[in-house]
């Protein structure tokens, strides 16, 4: 027997919650169905053993029918090991699983105190494959004001394994469970596997929740956040509610990330940090080629530090918050039942919303979540959508720094063509590839009041993911132009790709650096175009190229490792070839125009 | 058992579209042709791997709490707990309005 606990249980029942809090670690967390979509391992120290506890993705059944149910079943049974199975983080944090031969030490089954019949079916199947269990009570602070009251006693003396109730969110109960668990591995559990033999039928699992489910209060009054979580669902004021909902937030984004960089950062770092580097640099180093690397232009230590820090880090702190507050109230899948006639249209379920907004922060997120979409062409239509036409908010960034100031008009322009541009190209390929209409059955989570704390956290992980992940490369992006531009190296790039750059697309020569650039990063296509002095329609071009143009590295790394190198490659293409059509036309038609 | 409201809301309804009445106690028909804050019983449901995992299992009282736009899904209540379901689907679910006596424990929502 090996040292694994696996976390099974239906989606959303709190399962990497739980994870979080026995690890250590952040894993997504969100009150939707299918949050978790790869496997994530971390220790968890025991009272004198340490154990590997896997969050598993959520499942209704044993039945082998998708994906995730495959991968738990294989995890129960001990014959892992087929699959590439990593953990799914943000911007392309993963962890390596080791292939996993033996059966699992024992299983960590969570449950929805609020759904505790629905539940139950799954957990006779786990029962079934005779490892210790151990049953977590979870959201029991839910289901309290619920008025539903579930017996641990009463369920644990019906299934032969210890019940304990918790509240995953506050950490209550937690402590018991490890104990439990503490002895399960240890084998000094008192295991009864009498359900083990028993058929698993529908009518096994209404017994057992007569037996252990109780209302405490007969005739209950729906709470508030039940009506609302109603009025959100119904077209009727669930419909212009969305759309107050969406101005909303992306008011709160650029209002919140403009508020930031125009009175916090830029008056921060103009004032006090680059006054303070440029005279540093000034004594430490004679003028020329050195000192203009570093402070002139492109100096790297004021671009590489305004442009991360005071440009885009703005956005990133207002959208996730944003973000985060969408995915922790519910309101995601509730949105996505309300568009979804509209999104079948484009061969999509209205749950493809949830990507889609993903994407907005970081394709990589994005493109991940697409695995719990049903078929295989609305995950093509998605990826595609995303990599052509969906800025991440560190382009998104670039492009109010570029264009907030100068013509506002410009920016709705470049994101109603991103818009029109996705339209069709979901339009085209939901022609091209013929299928059934998707068909939704969806689970509608209760609305939940996001906790502040928990949001608190969420912002700072991604802040921390962007630092990393963003920021640096983009250091390292501004510190290559440096050297590009001081050295004329940048003029006779320049020379090379001046018919495309000049003569089609109609902007200034050193232009054809923020295009090699933007290999890197997204908005390194656009932030140089601060530093040139751009009539209105280049602007518009500049911007245009910007958001169709390839999706950085790091996405086409994550492309080639879920769809294959085919499909990286097709993106890229896709989008290099668009960027340049769509951007030569703009020039023409805008040159006949103006 | 009072059924809230069967008054057909007509910016939700097709016209040819017939409600679950009131003296049509035995009467089966799809979960697609309920009207609005109906509540009646499954009786039938397609051979579905995810249905009855959502609560949706013969016996069980659903009651319509939404009918979305631009031919969405409907949004149904079972136990407390709403479920979207494409027409499609949803037109394959039989439901009928007399409670199946031995259902009852199942009922009193
Ligand atoms: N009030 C309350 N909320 C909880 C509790 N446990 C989890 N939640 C919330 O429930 C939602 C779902 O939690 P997750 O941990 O993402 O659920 P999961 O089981 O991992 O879901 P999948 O990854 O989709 O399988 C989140 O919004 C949590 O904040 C709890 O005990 N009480
Ligand atoms: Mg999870």
């Amino acid at each position: 027997m090996n040292d694994t606990v696996l976390l099974i249980g239906l989606p959303n029942v709190g399962k990497s919650v739980i994870f979080n809090r026995l690890t250590g670690l952040n894993v997504s967390v969100a009150n939707y169905v299918g949050t978790t979509v790869g496997l994530a391992s971390g220790r968890l120290h025991l009272d004198g053993k340490d154990v590997t506890l896997i969050d598993v993705p959520g499942t209704y059944s044993l039945q082998s029918t998708c994906e995730a149910e495959k991968v738990a079943v294989e995890l129960l049974r001990g014959s892992c090991g087929s699959k590439k199975l990593y953990a799914a983080g943000h911007c392309g944090s993963r962890t390596e699983i080791k292939r996993e031969t033996d059966s699992p030490a024992a299983i960590l089954y969570v449950i929805d105190a609020g759904n505790l019949e629905n539940s139950l079916y799954l957990l006779l199947q786990v029962l079934q494959e005779k490892l210790p269990v151990i049953v977590a009570l979870n959201r029991s602070d839910l289901a309290r004001e619920k008025g539903h009251r579930v017996d641990p006693e009463a369920l644990s003396g019906e299934l032969g394994v210890p019940v304990i109730p918790t509240v995953a969110v506050t950490g209550e109960g937690l402590e018991e469970l490890k104990a439990t668990l503490c002895l399960a591995v240890k084998g000094r559990l008192n295991v009864n596997h009498e359900q083990a033999g028993k058929v698993v039928h529908w009518d096994r699992v209404a017994d057992i929740y007569r037996k252990a489910w109780t209302r405490d209060r007969a005739d209950s009054k729906d709470s508030r956040r039940k009506q609302w979580g109603m009025r959100l669902t119904r077209p009727w004021p669930g419909l212009p509610l969305a759309a107050l909902t969406i101005a909303l937030t992306l008011g709160i984004v650029i209002g919140l990330g403009l508020g930031l960089r125009q009175y916090v950062l830029l008056p921060f770092f103009r004032g006090l940090v680059f006054p303070g580097i440029e005279r540093a640099v000034m004594q430490m180093t004679e003028p020329g080629l050195l000192q203009n690397i570093l402070i002139g232009e492109y100096g790297f230590l004021i671009k590489g530090i305004e442009w991360p820090f005071a440009l885009v880090l703005p956005y990133v702190i207002s959208f996730y918050a944003a973000l985060s507050f969408l995915e922790d109230s519910g309101y995601m899948p509730r949105l996505g039942i309300l568009l979804d006639g509209l999104f079948n249209r484009i061969g999509l379920q209205g749950t493809g919303v949830i990507p889609l907004l993903l994407g907005y922060g970081c394709a990589i997120p994005a493109i991940l979540a697409t695995r719990t979409l049903g078929s295989g062409k609305e995950r093509l239509i998605i990826i595609t959508m995303v990599c052509i036409a969906v800025p991440c908010i560190a382009q998104t960034g670039a492009f109010i720094a570029l264009l907030s100031v100068s013509s506002i008009p410009v920016m709705l322009a470049v994101f109603l063509l991103g818009w029109v541009a996705m339209i069709a190209v979901a339009l085209f390929l939901n022609r091209l590839i013929k299928s059934d209409p998707p068909e939704m059955v969806l689970e509608i989570p209760d609305l939940l009041l996001p906790r502040p704390g928990i949001l608190v956290k969420k912002v700072w992980l991604r802040v921390k993911h962007y630092i990393a992940d963003g920021a640096l490369p983009m250091v390292v992006g501004v510190c290559i132009a440096a050297f590009l531009y001081e050295t004329g190296l940048m003029a006779s790039l320049g020379l090379t790709l001046q018919p495309l750059v000049v003569s089609w697309l109609g902007l200034p020569a050193e232009a054809a650096v923020p295009l090699m650039l933007g290999i890197l990063r997204r908005e390194l296509t656009v932030l140089p175009l601060l530093e040139m002095d751009l009539t209105t329609l280049q602007l518009f071009v500049g911007a245009a190229v910007g958001l169709f143009y390839v999706p950085c590295i790091a996405v086409i790394a994550t492309l080639t490792r879920e769809y294959g190198i085919r499909m990286a490659l097709g993106m890229l293409l896709l989008t290099t070839a668009s960027a340049f059509l769509l951007g030569g036309i703009i020039n023409r038609l805008g040159s006949l125009v103006l | 058992m009072s059924v809230k409201n069967t008054i057909p809301e007509k910016q939700n309804m097709k016209p040819e579209m017939s409600c679950l009445v009131e003296n049509c106690s035995s009467c089966e028909v799809s979960l697609e042709s309920l009207c609005l804050h109906d509540q009646a019983w499954i009786t039938e449901l397609p051979e579905s791997l995810l249905l009855p995992f959502l609560g949706l299992r013969p016996g069980k009282s659903v009651s319509l709490v939404a009918r979305q736009r631009f031919n969405g899904p409907l949004v149904v209540e079972v136990d407390g707990r709403c479920v979207a379901i494409s027409r499609r689907v949803a037109g394959n679910i039989r439901v009928a309005k007399a409670s199946p006596g031995r259902s009852a424990a199942n009922s009193n929502e």
